[in-house]
């Protein structure tokens, strides 16, 4: 499942070359973090969540067929912007 | 970048577990890609939701390649020619009903394909015509059915 939320994922963005995809078991979920180039993460969510919500029922879909249980989050990394 | 629909779908698919074969129909102004696979219940979803989606992130894929590609139709196991046909018959029904009764008639909630197809099969009726109207709580609209004046 991993290959193939990388390889969607890949095909979604500007920065192919800044995503990365870390499978962490909990318990007896395969969790995916997603991590993106910060200009590519509107992208990924879509309008109004659309592409995210489309990304994961596909991934329910090919996981319930491999028997699977699998889920995916965007991780992004803290970003200091100096005031708050 | 030049893309290749039906390859970048069949990849798509055989690393999601589907062993599909992706054929490419002309259809209207674009491409209808037709997915055969014996699992195809699984990519249609209940009421085709999967289906709608593999055909919006494939579109997103596709436009991120190349932005001048058409857009794509995907179907799986004759679902959407089913749908077409089952809600043509529908909106013919509807539409006599409006006719004989001179009454509106309201359909039930339906996504932004189904209602197409609604105001399609109808648009060429000189006795009725079709607006949508928003339902609260979804994304989805009612199409109404009123005396064309």
């Amino acid at each position: 499942m991993q290959q193939w939320l990388e390889f969607a994922v890949r095909g979604l963005v500007d920065r192919p070359d800044a995503v990365s995809v870390t499978p962490v078991d909990r318990e007896g979920t395969m969790h995916f973090e997603l991590r993106l180039h910060p200009s590519d993460v509107g992208k990924v969510i879509g309008r109004q969540g659309a592409t995210i919500q489309a990304l994961r029922a596909l991934l329910q879909v090919g996981a319930a067929k491999k028997g699977l249980r699998c889920s995916v989050d965007i991780v992004e990394e803290a970003t200091v912007t100096g005031s708050r | 970048m030049p893309v290749n629909a039906p390859a970048l779908t069949e990849e798509f698919l055989r690393l999601l577990g589907f062993d599909a074969t992706v054929v490419a129909h002309p259809f209207d102004d674009g491409l209808l890609l037709e997915v055969q696979c014996e699992d195809a219940g699984r990519l249609i979803g209940s009421q085709g939701q999967v289906l709608g989606q593999l055909q919006y992130l494939i579109n997103r894929m596709i436009y991120q390649a190349d932005p001048d590609h058409p857009k794509v139709a995907i179907d799986a196991g004759g679902y959407r020619t089913k749908i077409r046909e089952e809600l043509t018959a529908r909106a013919r029904a509807a539409a006599e009903k409006v006719r004989r009764w001179g009454d509106v008639v309201e359909l039930e909630p339906m996504n932004a394909f189904e209602r197409y197809l609604i105001h399609q099969a109808l648009k060429d009726d000189p006795t009725v015509e079709t607006h949508s109207v928003e339902v609260e709580g979804t994304s989805k609209k009612a199409i109404l059915l009123r005396p064309r004046r």
